[in-house]
């Protein structure tokens, strides 16, 4: 009974106990239907047996009878008492045509007789006996046809004779019978529920312990879950650590995302507002203001490029930039691009040798290989060494190209491969490097590039050659012009 | 007062030591995590203003060697990091205060200020020598109830000295807490500043209260006015 006991539950339990309700009401009723079904056909059974019994008693019962009216209808003639007719038997003989009762047992009183709701005419028709009360005693019934000779000189009479048997022990018996069998079926039904619930709740166990685990897994708190021993849930278990593992990687992301982005914006704020609370802490001379405001206008530039870089890497991820091909002549679109960065670069005397054939063109969305193009470009010039050249080369294949864009650093840190893609890295924490403008190197550069290549679903890599040099490869779909 | 600022966001940077100069401090600075663990090695500061995230070497790592080296110079963490574990981590490796980015500077000025009397163990804002009554808080002086108008570099040469009042201050030690690194090294300009003090200060009539210790340096406090001819006639 425990399966049907409300309790606050898992979502497993609860699914198992209703299961486990259905299930054994589904039983019960089933049971108690065939207690019921053969309950009746004993009865019509013990019917059945009682008529047969009956004809055979009407077999010995008719002599009798027949002489118990021959006794009534002549006088003087001793009636013969039908002694075998004891207690339990009864019988009641009706003239065919006049239904006047020609002979009755010592066992029916007046006013009691065999017919019951029947009458006499239906009673003939029957061929199987019927049941009826007396004195709240039940009688099973049975009629019979018999001749009863005649008179002197008159034809024999037909005659209906109808012998009674008091049921009662017989109905005793099969109440008991069928009282012990619906005891002994509810205890089977009881055990059998419980048995089923004791499996079933045991085979489930370890599949409850699953469902509570996960059901406690929160977004800000995601553990794995224990691996049951049973196969198949085992390979359950594993399967939602393994979606487990990818999700908290991913919230994690997110959160240190939001910090970083949080963290970004931040450090630009906080100097706008040391700016302006430096310049208003006393009384200045217009130039002293005008440069503050200089340094307002700068700081907000940079947040606007920060801010734009984080709508593009949200853009890119959520594909909404324009995907369509067009064919661009790779070269120009180099130069460019450097031809924007070259004033900064010049400054440390680094160069751009452009290595790709002017007349290969590649086909690409014009936004997307832009964006990947200026932020590796950029990204070069910003940590090649003084003095040193960046390089932009091709490799052919059948129908792509790959371009590469290499350039020598001072130095390489260690987790370059594995985080250069990471939003928010930088090879080390600095927000101003190698005299370019404050704010740049946000850290979001190589992220969009790799977003972008991701939208064009093309390949971005980088590596590390010979020691001090970065290579960054991008795979290109290739139209023709070149060779 | 000498102070340090280490922070690699140049506007913020150079903002911060603009608004504590015109404040009447020396301030050294440096973009640089290597850098400024130098300058923090190199001089003996009243206050060190240290960002997080630096490049070479990182704000708690310069924290962590300098308390290292037994270096008890008051540190205030500067960093967008807010969350709780920040702070804690920032405060636990010893650091003297934490302020998350973007702050008033007026807040920045007052933390520096409770940094500096922490590090003088003189709690009150208000410092007082004789009649003479130095209001940290709000930068003004007075003496016998007159105010007295001071350049922020006479300020800064005041308050050090009240805040050592009744020590001998040398020269070099004022050098040291109250002209930057890059200054221009002038051999008398620590005298011409105490000169131009003493004029501002000593009114007529008034016992005065900076006096000078031959071959030593000076020392503020207030005397009797015998006690002060036979000690040191110069002033």
């Amino acid at each position: 009974m425990m399966a049907f006991r409300r309790r606050k539950s898992p979502s497993g339990r609860a699914m198992g106990g209703k299961m486990l309700r259905g299930l054994w009401l589904i039983l019960v009723v089933l049971c108690g239907g065939m207690w019921i079904i053969i309950g009746e056909r004993m009865d019509s059974a013990l019917d059945g047996s009682l008529d047969e019994l009956l004809e055979s008693l009407v077999e010995y019962a008719a002599p009798t009878v027949l002489a118990e009216i021959d006794a009534a209808s002549s006088p003087g003639r001793e009636q013969d008492r039908l002694s075998f007719f004891g207690r339990e038997t009864y019988f009641e003989a009706y003239a065919e045509g006049s239904g006047k009762i020609l002979a009755r047992s010592p066992s029916l009183k007046r006013g009691q007789n065999l017919l019951g709701h029947y009458a006499l005419k239906k009673a003939r028709k029957r061929d199987d006996g019927w049941n009826i009360r007396i004195k709240d005693r039940p009688i099973r019934c049975l009629a019979h046809e018999i001749k009863i000779p005649g008179m002197t000189g008159r034809d024999p009479e037909k005659a209906l004779l109808i012998v009674g048997l008091d049921r009662i022990q017989a109905d005793r018996r099969w109440k008991e019978i069928m009282i012990r069998s619906g005891a002994a079926l509810f205890l089977l039904l009881l055990t059998a529920g419980f048995g089923v619930w004791l499996v079933v709740e045991r085979a489930t166990k370890p599949l409850r312990q699953l469902v509570h685990e996960v059901s406690l897994i929160k977004p800000e708190k995601i553990k794995p879950v224990s691996v049951p021993q049973e196969p198949d849930l085992a390979i359950l278990a594993k399967r939602v650590n393994t979606s487990l593992e990818a999700v908290a990687r991913h919230v994690e992301k997110e959160r240190r995302f939001s910090g970083d982005v949080a963290h970004e914006l931040y450090t630009p704020i906080g100097g706008l507002r040391a700016v302006v609370d430096v310049a208003l802490h006393r009384a200045r001379p217009e130039p002293e203001l005008r440069s503050a405001l200089e340094q307002c206008g700068a700081i907000a530039v940079q947040m606007q490029d920060l801010v734009a870089n984080l709508l593009n890497l949200s853009r890119l991820e959520a594909g909404a930039f324009d995907a369509a091909h067009e064919e661009i002549s790779l070269a120009d679109l180099l130069n460019a691009i450097w031809s924007d960065l070259e004033p900064r670069a010049s400054l440390r005397n680094v160069s751009f040798e452009n290595q790709v054939p002017p007349a290969l063109i590649v086909s690409a969305p014009p936004a997307l290989l832009s964006i990947i193009l200026a932020n590796l470009l950029s990204n070069a010039a910003r940590y090649a060494r003084p003095s040193s050249r960046i390089g932009a080369a091709i490799g052919v294949m059948d129908t792509s190209i790959k371009l590469r864009i290499s350039n020598e650093t001072e130095s390489v840190p260690r987790d370059l491969a594995s985080k250069a893609f990471d939003r928010f890295w930088r090879s080390d924490s600095s927000r101003n490097r190698t005299g370019l403008p404050p704010g740049e190197g946000s850290g979001l550069g190589l992220s969009l590039a790799r977003a972008a290549a991701d939208a064009m679903q093309q390949q971005l890599d980088l590596e590390i050659l010979d020691g001090n040099t970065v290579c960054a490869t991008v795979t290109l779909q290739r139209v023709g012009g070149f060779l | 007062m000498r102070i340090l600022v280490v922070e690699d966001y140049q506007p913020l940077a150079r903002s911060i030591v603009q608004g504590l100069r015109e404040c009447g401090y020396a301030v050294d600075f440096s973009f640089d995590g290597e850098e400024g663990l130098w300058y923090a090695e190199s001089n003996d500061y009243d206050v060190i203003i240290l960002d997080i995230m630096l490049p070479g070497v990182d704000g708690l790592s310069i924290l962590k060697k300098l308390r290292a080296k037994g270096c008890g110079t008051p540190i205030l963490f500067l960093t967008a990091k807010t969350t709780i574990d920040d702070r804690v981590e920032g405060l636990d490796s010893g650091a003297d205060d934490y302020l998350t980015k973007p702050f008033a500077f007026r807040e920045l000025l007052s933390r520096v200020s409770a940094l500096v009397r922490r590090r003088y163990e003189k709690r009150s804002p208000h410092l007082q020598i004789g009649d003479l009554v130095i209001d940290t808080v709000g930068r003004q002086v007075s003496r016998g109830g007159q105010g007295i108008s001071l350049t922020p570099k006479e300020y800064g040469l005041l308050e050090y000295l009240a805040r050592r009042a009744g020590e001998v201050v040398t020269r070099s030690e004022i050098w040291e807490h109250l002209y930057e690194f890059r200054s221009e090294a002038i051999s008398n300009v620590v005298d011409v500043h105490i000169s131009g003090l003493r004029k501002k200060i000593n009114q007529e009539g008034m016992p005065p209260l900076i006096h000078t210790r031959r071959g030593e340096g000076y020392i503020l406090e207030a005397r009797a006015i015998d006690a002060e001819n036979a000690a040191d006639p110069k002033s």
